[in-house]
C-alpha cells in the first residue's frame, strides 16, 4: 500500500517543475521569476513545517489527503485565473507550500509505516519510488502543453491528482487497508 | 532501560541534519550549472554533471543496506557528509572549463553519493530515535531542511562564485565541517547549536578577509 502511495501522482507537485515554461504566459518577468524562487523556498519551508504540525494533530494520512486536494483545487483555479503576474505568483507560492507539505506528510506516512527493522533500506527504497510520481506526470504534462496548451496542462495536472487519489482508494479497498491516522504501519516496531 | 524509552531525538534536529545532506543538490544543480555555462562549457556537458549528481541520489537504495548492516548510523552520517564535503570542495577547486568535465562529473557523483549515504543515515536515525507520535513533525522539519539546503546552497554558492571565486571552496568546506562538528545522532538538543557555529565561522572568515 505504501509503495502504491509513493508512485501515484496525487500530491506530487509536478507542475512546479514546469513553472519556467509557462511563466511567460502570465507576463512574469525574469526578475520576478528569480525573486519568486527565493520566496518560494520560504513558503515551501513554511508548508513543510506546518504539515508536520498538522500531521501531529489530525494524522499524516488526513494531512496528505487534505493538502493533495487543495493542490488539485489550486491547479483548477490556476487554469482559469487571469493571465497576470500577481495571480501567477500567488497561486504558485501557495502550490509550492502545499507541495512541500504533501511531501512532508508522505514522508511521515512512510516513516511510521516502515517500523524499525532495516529502516534505512525500506525508507530509501520507498523514497526512490517517489521519484516516479514526478517523472511520468512531468513527461505527460509537457506533451499536453506542447500539443494542447497551458490551460489543458494545468487541468491535466489536476486530473492526474484525482486519478491518483482514485488509484489510492482502489488499492486501499483491494488490500483492505484503512486510511487512518497516525500509528498505521505495516508491522509492529521491533528493536 | 529499554531502547524505546531512550528515544529522545527532537524533531527539529532533522532540519539541520537534512540541511547538510541535501547541500550538493543546490550547489551542483543551480550554482555550478549556471557558472559552467558562463565559462563556456556546453549545456550538454553541464547537464551530464548535474545528471551524475541526480543519479547518486536515485541510487540511494543501493547504499541503504550498507547503512543498516554495518557501523552505526552516526558514523555513516559523518562518513557520508565528510566525503561529500571533500568532493564538493575539490569540485569547486577544479578549473571550470570543458577539459575538466569528466573529472567534475566524477566529483559531482562522488559528492552526491556521500550526501545520499548521509541522507539514508538520517532516515535511519529518524526511524529509531524519534517517538512514533513525533515522526510526522520530524518529517516536516526534514523536508524543510532539504528545501532550505537547495535554495541556500544554490543561491549562496552562485553568489560567492560570482563575487568571490577564490574563497568559495573554503566557505563550503567550513559550512560542512561546522555541521559535522556536532554529534549527528541528535540524542540531545545540541544539534540546534549548528547554525551558530556556521555563523561564527563565516563571521571569522569575513573578518579575516
Amino acid at each position: 500500500m505504501i509503495a502504491v502511495l509513493c508512485v501515484i501522482p496525487f500530491g506530487a507537485g509536478t507542475e512546479a517543475g514546469l513553472i519556467g515554461a509557462i511563466a511567460r504566459e502570465w507576463a512574469v518577468t525574469p526578475d520576478q521569476l528569480a525573486g519568486f524562487s527565493a520566496v518560494g523556498a520560504a513558503t515551501s519551508i513554511a508548508g513543510a513545517i506546518a504539515a508536520g504540525w498538522l500531521s501531529m494533530r489530525i494524522g499524516a494520512w488526513k494531512t496528505y489527503v487534505l493538502l493533495g486536494w487543495l493542490m488539485i483545487a489550486a491547479m483548477i483555479g490556476f487554469a482559469f485565473s487571469p493571465r497576470t503576474a500577481a495571480y501567477f505568483i500567488c497561486i504558485e507560492l501557495l502550490y509550492r507550500g502545499l507541495t512541500a507539505g504533501c511531501y512532508a506528510a508522505l514522508l511521515g506516512i512512510v516513516m511510521i509505516a516502515i517500523g524499525q527493522g532495516a529502516a534505512a533500506t525500506k525508507a530509501a527504497s520507498l523514497w526512490s519510488l517517489a521519484n516516479f510520481a514526478v517523472a511520468y506526470p512531468t513527461a505527460l504534462e509537457g506533451a499536453v502543453h506542447d500539443h494542447v496548451g497551458t490551460g489543458a496542462m494545468l487541468l491535466t495536472d489536476a486530473a492526474l491528482g484525482v486519478a491518483g487519489f482514485g488509484a489510492l482508494l482502489i488499492a486501499a479497498r483491494l488490500l483492505a487497508f484503512r486510511l487512518s491516522s497516525p500509528g498505521t504501519r505495516a508491522s509492529p516496531r521491533t528493536v | 532501560m529499554s531502547r524505546l524509552s531512550r528515544r529522545s531525538c527532537p524533531p527539529g534536529a532533522f532540519f539541520f541534519l537534512h540541511l547538510c545532506a541535501a547541500w550538493p543538490v543546490g550547489v551542483i544543480g543551480l550554482a555550478l550549472g549556471s557558472r559552467l555555462i558562463k565559462e563556456g562549457v556546453s549545456v550538454q556537458q553541464s547537464a551530464a554533471i548535474i545528471a551524475a549528481s541526480t543519479l547518486a541520489f536515485t541510487l540511494e537504495f543501493l547504499w541503504a543496506p550498507m547503512v543498516d548492516s554495518c557501523l552505526t548510523r552516526r558514523r555513516w552520517f559523518i562518513g557520508g557528509a565528510g566525503a561529500m564535503c571533500a568532493c564538493l570542495a575539490a569540485l569547486l577547486l577544479v578549473p571550470l572549463d570543458p577539459k575538466s568535465v569528466p573529472l567534475m562529473t566524477a566529483l559531482a557523483f562522488a559528492s552526491s553519493s556521500g550526501a545520499a549515504v548521509a541522507a539514508v543515515a538520517v532516515k535511519g536515525i529518524m526511524a529509531y530515535d524519534v517517538p512514533v507520535a513525533k515522526l510526522a513533525s520530524a518529517s516536516g522539519f526534514y523536508t524543510a531542511g532539504g528545501t532550505l539546503a537547495k535554495a541556500l546552497g544554490g543561491a549562496g554558492t552562485l553568489w560567492l562564485l560570482t563575487h568571490d571565486p577564490g574563497r568559495i571552496s573554503a566557505v563550503s568546506l567550513s559550512l560542512t565541517t561546522a555541521a559535522l562538528a556536532r554529534r549527528p545522532s541528535a540524542s540531545s538538543r545540541s544539534s540546534f547549536a549548528m547554525p551558530s557555529q556556521i555563523y561564527g565561522r563565516l563571521s571569522a572568515r569575513a573578518k579575516a578577509g
